[in-house]
């Protein structure tokens, strides 16, 4: 274990798969689209730590993960709305917080 | 919201969903830590190319150098996804003639506006986050900050003024603002695809013009940023023009 905490940004880089690993579980768990909206959030924000922690393991600082995460945070905030719109739009139009699919599951 | 109340935040797990997610995910964590353990040192050290290079790009910050000279097909790729996002957004609007004319108005929360508390805090922080946003961009270059920053502080200003109802008929985009939404990804495209003409590759800024042109390009994005986020943010239909029949029967 003691190996695994080597640094900062590896400690980084293991939360981040600590995070996807719990938001995945949340993700297939619940059927809520809003909740699975978040689940899916939170997924990628572990990808974003582990990109930028496994790349500043050995080296320090890198600035081209970072500049690779910062696009990945505004194409997640720019779908993160869309989904809200489509999600809201669908819900004015059904009335249903889960999905046709995941209702007959 | 019309029809009857129910809840529609909590939707009950079965157990055998829950189980079965358990499990998946303790693997997906197990593989993600071997992974992980597992990993080898990549043989090109970016982080070397990129200090080398900076000197060249126009710019002194690295993030910025990556963001805009080095990667620039990706920051040009993120603004179409943006902007991607902001039309199929505009485009799934309700039909104006299916709301009622009340609530098509604009957001409930808009009668607020009477506070004198709220109209003058709105009044103040225009030229705070106007002044904050132009710093972001400007710094850029050099620190910390860039044009989504500080889209991103003018797109705050924009869902202020929409919630607090100081913008007028806030449910829709201005002909005006729509056309600001193309010019970010216009303006970055051409001045990438101008390249070629000067007999250089596609989006390859020459050293002497660089500094400007990355400075506008940003400045340019900053705008289409904010108009793109206040858009997607306006077109989620508000829960007073909801149209569905009421007491939609749940399976």
């Amino acid at each position: 274990m003691t190996t695994l905490l080597q640094s900062a940004p590896l400690f980084y880089a293991l939360v981040g798969a600590l995070l996807v690993a719990i938001a995945f579980t949340a993700f297939a768990a619940h059927t809520h689209v809003l909740r699975r909206l978040l689940a899916f959030n939170v997924m990628g924000t572990g990808s974003f730590l582990i990109l930028v922690g496994l790349a500043q393991h050995t080296r320090g600082p890198d600035p081209v993960p970072q500049a690779l995460v910062l696009t990945g945070i505004v194409v997640a905030v720019a779908s993160t709305a869309l989904a809200l719109v489509v999600f809201r739009r669908w819900y004015e139009a059904t009335g249903h917080v889960v999905l046709p699919e995941d209702e007959r599951a | 919201m019309t029809g009857a109340p129910r809840d529609t935040t909590y939707v009950a797990i079965s157990r055998g969903r829950l189980a079965v997610s358990l499990v998946l995910g303790a693997g997906l964590a197990a593989a993600l830590v071997f992974a992980i353990r597992g990993r080898s040192v990549p043989a090109i050290d970016l982080a070397m190319q990129v200090d080398d290079a900076l000197d060249s790009s126009g710019v002194s910050h690295e993030i910025t150098a990556v963001l805009l000279n080095f990667r620039s097909y990706d920051t040009l790729l993120e603004i179409a996804v943006l902007l991607a996002a902001a039309i199929v957004a505009l485009a799934l609007r309700a039909p104006v003639a299916e709301t009622t004319p009340s609530a098509a108005t604009t957001h409930d929360v808009a009668k607020a506006i009477d506070t004198p508390v709220l109209a003058s805090l709105v009044r103040a922080l225009h030229p705070m986050l106007l002044l904050l946003a132009g710093y972001l961009l400007w710094a850029g270059s050099s620190k910390p900050g860039g044009a989504f920053q500080a889209g991103a502080v003018i797109a705050a200003l924009g869902v202020i003024r929409r919630v607090s109802g100081v913008a007028p008929g806030a449910d829709a985009l201005s002909r005006w603002q729509r056309s600001t939404l193309l010019a970010g990804f216009t303006v970055f495209l051409v001045l990438g695809a101008g390249m070629l003409l000067l007999d250089r590759p596609l989006l390859a800024w020459p050293v002497d013009l660089s500094g400007v042109l990355i400075l506008a390009i940003e400045a340019v994005l900053t705008v289409s940023i904010a108009v793109s986020l206040i858009g997607l943010f306006a077109s989620a239909p508000s829960e007073q023009t909801s149209t569905r029949p009421s007491g939609t029967p749940r399976p």
